[in-house]
């Protein structure tokens, strides 16, 4: 009110520098009423100017900020202190027991030799998590049948450096002192082998299970180029990327997160390609994960990605090891997660979701080609809708006549606004899509006859909708699916209803006005430090040779480095294919005599 | 998040700080005077902004990117800093809500006619704050990409209008006198003027030392593109048309047509220049923040900038309803105001440091 007062005694009066000076002193006022209205600290009530010059109020990034967590639940989160195994065998199966219940995949089998002064062991592995053949054949059967073991001539601390050293036959083998350290070992599929009067036991690595086979991935699928995709297995997954990747700089850091699921996790890289800052920060995020369950790896998408409240995705996903490869070999960090095939890139900037790993198994021209389709279907899947909204709604002046007659006579029998009649539709599209998803296939094609024609024939014969608000949802629907990445095709869904809503509102300002916000929010993003839209925002024209188009393959000597990357050689230069010598014509060098040719 | 931006970044930054309501305001206020000279006033204009460019450039490579206003208040004292501060505030908060105010009227008279000024006031004002809270950096990184879509525009716009520019029309030349042409150059000269903003961008430039290559890149460019749109318009309408209509550079490219399918491309220009427009207030925005912030030390201005969007839209609101004023405004209030701030004050600055410098080299002398 009181800067009502002052406009409205000024107002109008003074053309030229009319009301400034009030302003500002409106703008004090203003500025220091919000502050003590909005300051903090109870019973502080000391001027804004003093506050000013605390120490410590500084401008911190959103995703920087200290956040105040709130103190855990100690029934839910708490951890056991270690316990140290029992010298009694008995006394350690009774607690291994109370921890893990009486399940009925849990295998104990115990042996005792024969002579008096008898050896005790007990065998436990988890059914289904071993390979039976690998504990019946290197675990059971060789310390069941050693004579030395049976004739009880062996203390126990001789027994288990016998057992330990020589008598498993496989890989990894383990010894543990503590129920937590041997309890994760027995999930992950080791036998445990415990000793009676021995506060010390060995886990022999016996892990084996159903596994899903290599299959083609569902969602990322080529023509040309390689058919094999992740699996669920952890391992498969770093192995697929060992073949692809046969060099000494490739790094796998192994994480458990999740406090019940005790999930792997694997961080890939080439170690002096990945920036160390990308990697710093992201063990950082990592570690401060404190969830008890991760099962897929969005679970870890969201926990570690930036800008926690973004429509865009800045992690990339891709279930295709040779997609993997690629982006490590540009810098990026991998993270494979374990019960998923969907494994994480690192840092990924907008233009990352628009490459295929198609983009490289096939010519140039028409990968460059069919990138720039892709933008374009990025643009008709955001816009298509809101744009004809607007046009039908406030700008009819935009069309070409003969267009505005045909629109105008499909329209004229439709009851509801083209607002309406295209949210009609797009929720009618996502409904068919999402039951697309759910129903059995041998159902499929009814329900594509039921969408195709109750939805476009008959809608467009009963006067619902009108044939070209069909057409543009159907081009919407189809332009979504040509951006190869599920993320950003699902983020510009829901953009897409927000830009539908702002268009019959505001017309083609409103779309403006929100591609503003879209494009300033995109401007600020980060992903891991590196800017969103990098390298068109802030602009590296000699980054740009696999943005928009892809140049071939032989001029892409630069690795592009991201802000905080370094940028290295890819390849030898000059290595564009040229006609074999002629008889005539003079030499390579003769033509380059410094010797400056390819390596 | 406020980063540095590279030197091309804060060209293309002072390009649309002058450029969305130049090419809306300019063309009618020039043809008044100039007629069919309206290039050579654009021209006249060009060098005066150079030259304030130059000034302001000079005052950025002294105080080597420091504050402005911190950098006034160690050569003369925090007394005078304040109170050029506080002046500097008010100069600020009254041109944002006039550029607020065009944005506004633009939009009321060619695009949403029925809708009211506080709705359009409001959605604008809550996009250009959120677009300071982002940071320059974002804002800067956002321009360049506007910038970029003259790529399309331009030839668009050429070709279009290919078969009805009429080189006629700019005959004859030379027809008006010296104090003619200086009239019409007048505003034009106000609006290079704004190339001023870079005293509180100075901050976040990488390289301060560039600041007179900034500011001569940027008017270079907005004088290109003021002459493509101004010669345009004239060649296609003359010069007696272009003076009764509001908007010229829109009426121009009403009649964009290529073939008999792509035609009636005004709505299409509208809304690049929507976007062009939101810089221009976002960047003047950032700058007012940028002087409340350096006036009353404040280490922190995030939470002012609401409040200041806020006077400034009352301002806009209450102060500027009539857009016969404000036009008054532009043609003969504003090149006072803006001599004042916008290169009085840096020349000021300049002067202020070779006086500091020759006493010192006299005290050492003295020693």
């Amino acid at each position: 009110m009181f800067i009502m007062k002052l406009l409205l005694w000024n107002g109008g009066k003074i053309p030229c520098l009319k009301g400034s000076f009030f302003f500002v002193v409106n703008a004090l006022y203003y500025t220091i009423i919000s502050a003590r209205i909005r300051n903090p600290i109870a019973g502080d009530n000391t001027g804004i100017t003093s506050r000013f010059q605390q120490k410590g109020v500084s401008e911190m990034p959103h995703n920087q900020k200290k956040s105040t967590r709130t103190t855990k639940d100690p029934a839910e989160t708490s951890v056991p202190a270690p316990l140290p195994l029992n010298l009694s065998l008995e006394a350690n199966l009774q607690e291994i027991s109370r921890r893990i219940g009486d399940s009925s995949d849990i295998v104990i089998r115990k042996f005792n030799s024969e002579s008096p002064h008898s050896l005790s062991l007990c065998f436990i592995y988890i059914d289904g998590l071993v390979n039976a053949d690998a504990v019946n054949q290197m675990v059971l059967q060789p310390i069941m049948e050693n004579g030395a073991l049976n004739g009880g001539t062996l203390t126990t601390g001789a027994a288990f450096t016998l057992i330990k050293d020589h008598m498993l036959p496989v890989g990894g083998v383990k010894e543990g002192a503590t129920l937590e350290g041997l309890l994760p070992l027995l999930f992950e599929g080791y036998t445990l082998i415990l000793f009676e009067g021995l506060q010390t036991a060995v886990a022999a690595d016996t892990a084996g299970w159903e596994k899903r086979s290599i299959n083609e991935p569902t969602s990322q699928g080529v023509i040309r180029g390689p058919k094999e995709g992740f699996t669920e297995s952890l391992r498969t997954g770093t192995s697929m990327l060992r073949r692809r990747l046969k060099t000494t700089d490739l790094r796998i850091e192994e994480y458990k997160i999740g406090q019940r699921t005790g999930t792997g996790i694997a961080l890939v890289y080439l170690k002096g390609l990945a920036s160390e800052q990308v990697l710093a920060e992201l063990r950082r995020r990592l570690n401060a994960i404190d969830t008890d369950a991760i099962l897929e790896s969005n679970y870890i998408e969201e926990f570690i990605q930036d800008g926690g409240l973004t429509p865009f995705p800045t992690i990339q996903n891709t279930e295709r090891p040779d997609a993997m490869a690629g982006g490590i070999l540009e810098g990026q960090v991998g993270i494979i997660i374990d019960g998923t095939p969907f494994a994480l890139l690192a840092p990924s900037t907008f233009f990352n979701f628009f490459q295929s790993s198609e983009d490289y198994y096939q010519r140039y021209d028409i990968s460059s080609f069919l990138r720039l389709i892709r933008y374009g279907a990025f643009f008709v899947s955001m816009l298509l809708p809101a744009l004809y909204i607007a046009v039908t709604t406030f700008h009819q002046e935009m069309l070409p006549t003969t267009l505005l007659i045909s629109l105008a006579a499909q329209r004229e029998g439709v009851p509801l606004p083209a607002f309406a009649e295209a949210l009609l539709m797009e929720l009618t599209f996502d409904v068919l899509r999402e039951a697309g998803v759910r129903m059995p296939r041998t159902i499929g094609p009814a329900i594509s006859i039921v969408g195709a024609l109750v939805l476009g024939q008959a809608a467009v014969q009963a006067g619902l909708v009108s044939a070209a608000m069909v057409i543009v949802v159907s081009f919407t629907a189809i332009s979504n699916f040509v951006i190869p990445s599920l993320a950003i095709a699902n983020s510009i869904r829901l953009i897409r209803f927000v830009m539908m809503f702002i268009a019959a509102s505001l017309g083609l300002f409103g779309i403006m006005s929100f591609l503003m916000v879209l494009l300033i929010h995109m401007a600020g993003l980060r992903s891991f430090g590196v800017p969103y839209l990098s390298p068109v925002a802030p602009m590296i024209p000699r980054y740009l040779k696999d943005i928009f188009i892809r140049v071939p393959l032989w001029s892409m000597d630069i690795r592009p480095k991201t802000n905080l990357g370094k940028e290295t050689r890819r390849q030898a230069p000059h290595q564009k294919p040229k006609p074999a010598e002629s008889a005539n014509g003079p030499s390579r060098e003769q033509q380059n005599p410094q010797g400056e040719g390819p390596a | 998040m406020n980063g540095k931006i590279g030197t091309t970044q804060a060209a293309m930054l002072i390009v649309n700080t002058i450029l969305p309501t130049a090419t809306v305001v300019l063309p009618i206020i020039i043809s008044t005077y100039a007629e069919q000279d309206a290039p050579l006033a654009i021209i006249m204009s060009t060098l005066a902004g150079l030259l304030i460019a130059a000034i302001v450039g000079t005052v950025i490579r002294s105080s080597n990117g420091a504050p402005f206003l911190d950098w006034v208040g160690e050569k003369s004292s925090p007394v005078v800093s304040t109170i050029l501060g506080l002046l500097m505030l008010q100069f600020y908060l009254d041109t944002s809500a006039t550029i607020l105010r065009e944005f506004v009227n633009f939009i009321k008279d060619n695009v949403l006619i029925n809708t009211p000024v506080t709705v359009l006031v409001i959605l604008i004002l809550c996009i250009s704050i959120y677009m300071v809270r982002q940071g320059i950096e974002a804002i800067a990184r956002v321009n360049s990409l506007v910038i970029l879509l003259y790529l399309f525009f331009a030839p668009l716009y050429l070709f279009g209008l290919y078969h009805d520019l009429n080189v006629h029309q700019l005959l004859p030349m030379f027809d008006h006198t010296l104090a003619e042409l200086t009239l019409a150059s007048l505003t034009p000269t106000a609006w290079m003027s704004e190339v001023a903003v870079m005293l509180f961008l100075a901050p976040y430039l990488r390289y301060p030392q560039r600041a007179r290559i900034i500011g001569w890149m940027g008017l270079l460019f907005v004088a290109t593109l003021m002459m493509l749109s101004l010669v345009s318009a004239l060649m296609v309408f003359g010069s007696q048309f272009i003076k009764l209509t509001a908007y010229p550079g829109f009426s121009t490219v009403g009649i964009v047509r290529i073939g008999r399918f792509v035609e009636k491309l005004d709505i299409l220009f509208i809304s690049y220049w929507v976007l062009s427009i939101y810089l221009k207030f976002g960047i003047f925005l950032f700058v007012t923040v940028e002087c409340f912030k350096q006036t009353f030390r404040v280490s922190s201005s995030r939470p002012f900038i609401g409040a200041l969007g806020l006077v400034i839209a009352l301002e806009c609101l209450f102060s500027w309803q009539s857009s016969a004023e404000l036009n008054d405004y532009n043609k003969e209030g504003r090149f006072v105001v803006f001599f004042l701030f916008n290169v009085l004050v840096p020349l000021g600055a300049v002067l202020l440091n070779r006086v500091q410098k020759a006493r010192s080299r006299r005290k050492e002398l003295e020693t």
